[in-house]
Parts: structure tokens; sequence; C-alpha cells
């Protein structure tokens, strides 16, 4: 493909050119695909700088079984497939419950670090947010942290802006319908929590 | 892609509480990754390693602590095992004998037995598998002599504390004489009923 410019070609091309040893070709993919490989990852991980090392791995990996990808599957679905299972393997990690069981910016423990969602989310929030949408929006952030995972996974994923549904029945491994489930869940479990605290449920 | 903005979420609507998970969500995954990922890849990919050493030593350290926990565990356990007895006789010279050691007179009579050979112990209620191995010691009382040693006893077998018992003639049980059970004869009175009075109820 010498001549072409790398960002004419194809997802498949350039997986064509990485497989036979271009670099360079693989950095474009990188390039292309990292805002979706990310954030696939802090949906799972729920940490910035965790999400970071997770996508740095999950391209690594890629990489490497560059090989065994045929093109049967677009590109970026085998790739969140691998982020996914990183990301899996990170939040199951002992080291990872170390990190944070001895981390001395919390004053207890915790399962998933959600609460620095919440804090990159505070300094993105616009200015005319009313208090009182201020509250219910920490309410909403925070009790997003509280939900079971497999519904916080599907309902994140759908949030993220860079995943159909068909990546995410790939990445989480269930099927289509399934995956719509678990997201119009989360949003019920939501609302009723959210009414639970005084919140009109509408 | 998937375009949140337009995008009708599987049972939303357009309440308060959905555009604020709407937005609780958008402001979640609105982040990019730092920047410099691409540059971090490739310089990982030129390594040909990934970055495993802090998590090989924090596993390094996990295995060492468990297994200084498994051996604290198995040195703190008090010690269960039985006599491993393999059936050798032992030797009447040594030790091994219990520490009843009241001397053997030639005019004792065994009147009780063990029921195990020499090589077993009978009644003891504790089982132990460890052969416990004890000194061979010539002889503990002393110079031998034809009284006192059991090599002067023409057997075979370990000479064990001999209890000695009188003898008592067995003692004499007198038959067990049931007497016939004897039961008064029942007397049941008759029964007189009375001759209703004259003139009816």
């Amino acid at each position: 493909m010498t001549g072409t410019e790398p960002s004419a070609a194809t997802d498949l091309d350039l997986v064509r050119l990485a497989q036979a040893g271009d670099v360079e070709a693989f950095g474009e993919l990188v390039e292309r695909n990292r805002r979706a490989v990310f954030r696939a990852a802090l949906a799972c991980v729920g940490s910035p700088a965790e999400a970071d090392d997770v996508t740095q791995e999950a391209f690594v990996t890629a990489y490497r079984k560059l090989g065994t990808f045929r093109g049967e599957a677009q590109f970026r679905t085998w790739l969140l497939s691998i982020t996914w299972r990183k990301a899996i393997d990170r939040r199951k990690s002992i080291s990872r419950w170390l990190r944070l069981s001895v981390s001395p910016s919390r004053e207890e423990p915790a399962d998933d670090p959600f609460d620095q969602m919440e804090r990159v989310a505070s300094r993105e929030r616009s200015q005319e947010d009313t208090v009182v949408d201020e509250e219910l929006q920490r309410n909403v952030t925070r009790l997003i942290g509280t939900l079971p995972r497999k519904l916080r996974d599907a309902l994140l994923l759908a949030g993220t802006g860079e995943h159909t549904y068909e990546q995410i029945s790939q990445m989480l491994g269930a099927p289509l319908g399934t995956v719509k489930w678990r997201v119009s869940e989360a949003r019920r479990v939501l609302k009723r929590k959210l009414a639970a605290l005084g919140y009109a449920y509408e | 892609m998937n375009d949140t903005s337009r995008t009708r979420w599987p049972g939303g609507g357009d309440s308060r509480l959905d555009h604020a998970i709407d937005k609780a969500v958008r402001d979640l995954m609105s982040v990019d990754p730092p920047p410099g990922l691409r540059r971090r890849v490739m310089s990982r990919l030129d390594a040909g390693a990934s970055r495993r050493g802090f998590g090989l030593l924090q596993y390094g350290l996990m295995a060492s602590a468990c297994a200084v926990l498994i051996l604290a565990v198995v040195l703190m356990m008090p010690s269960k095992t039985g006599p491993a007895r393999t059936g050798t006789t032992e030797s009447t010279q040594t030790a091994k004998a219990p520490t009843a050691t009241a001397p053997v007179s030639d005019s004792t009579t065994k009147e009780l037995r063990p029921k195990e050979t020499a090589s077993g112990r009978g009644r003891s209620a504790r089982v132990t598998r460890e052969r416990i191995p004890m000194p061979r010691v010539a002889n503990v009382f002393g110079a031998r002599t034809a009284d006192v040693s059991a090599t002067a006893e023409p057997r075979t077998e370990a000479v064990w504390p001999v209890l000695v018992v009188p003898e008592n003639p067995p003692a004499a049980i007198a038959p067990l004489v049931i007497a016939p059970l004897e039961t008064p004869a029942l007397v049941v009175a008759p029964i007189v009923v009375a001759a209703p009075p004259k003139g009816g109820l």
C-alpha cells in the first residue's frame, strides 16, 4: 500500500500491513481506535489511570495476536473483545484489590473506584446546572456505582458514544436482546432508587 | 457508532430522571485517553514486553506470604501421629519396656498376659504412627544377674511386668431360683341391681 495515505486505508488494509510487519500501520490502528478501547476499559475498571493501562495492554496483546485475525469480523469488534477481557482480568486482579485497600485517598476500601469517576464527571459539569440538579446528578452518579456489574457495564458501554449494541454484545458475550434488556433494567433500577431518595418517578 | 444524543434508550423516556441518567452516563464516559497513547503503545511493542514487573513482584510477595502462613499453621498443629509399628520384636535389653520396672521374680506367675506380642502395645488409647527411636541401653538396672535379667528367663517373648494376683477360688454362684408367682384368686363380688321403685320413673 505504498503511496496510499494511511488515513485513506481501511482498518482491514492496515491490519494486513501490520500482519506483514508494518508497525506504523498498527500505530495508525491505535490512533483510530484509542477512544473506543479506552472508554470500554473505563466502563469496566472505573478509573482513567487503570483504563489507560488496560488500553495499552489490549493494544499490545492485539498486536501479538494479529496473526489470528482473519477479517471475518470488524477489527474494532475483535479489538474490543480483547480489551474487555483485559479489563475484566484487571478488575478481578488481586493486586488491584490490594492497591485499592491501601489507597490513602480512601476512608475505607472500595470494590470499584467509581467515586473517581464521579470526581471526573463533576469537573466537566456545565455551568447551567442548578443546585438541585447538581444534587440529582451526584446521586445518579453515585447510584450508578451501586448497580450490579452486569447492568452497570451494559449501561456505561451503551453511553460511551463509541460502541454499537452489536459490539457491546460481542464484548460482553451476551445476546443483543440481553444487552438491551440490561440497559433498560439498569435505568429502571436507577429510577427506583432515585424515587426512594425522594425524586419523582415519572 | 452509537450516538447517544439521538439514541432512544431501551426503556427510556423524556423524564427528568431519564435526562439525569443520560447526562450522568455521558459525563462518566466522555473521557478521552491521556495524550501520547500511540507513543506509549509503540514503545511497549519496541520493548517487547508488557509492564508486568511490578505485578510479578507483588505476586511473588503474595506467594511468599502464603507459604509462610501455611508453614506456620503446619508447625503449630499438634502432633496427632500414631505409632508406625512394623511388628519387629524389640530387644528385652532396651528401655522400650514400659516404665513399670518391677523386678521379675522366678516365683511370679503370669496371670495376665498382654494380648499382643512384644512388638505391640495392647491397651494404649493413644495411637501413634511414628516409630519412636529409643536408644539402646545396655542395662539400666546395673550388672546383670540371673535373678533380675530377663535373659535368664527361658522364654523367647518379652517380659512384661507381671501383675501378681493372689489365687482366688472361683466364686461360687448359687443357682438362680425363681419362685413361682403366686397370685391370689380374684373374687368378684356379684353385681346387685336394685329393683326399680314401684310406680315407675
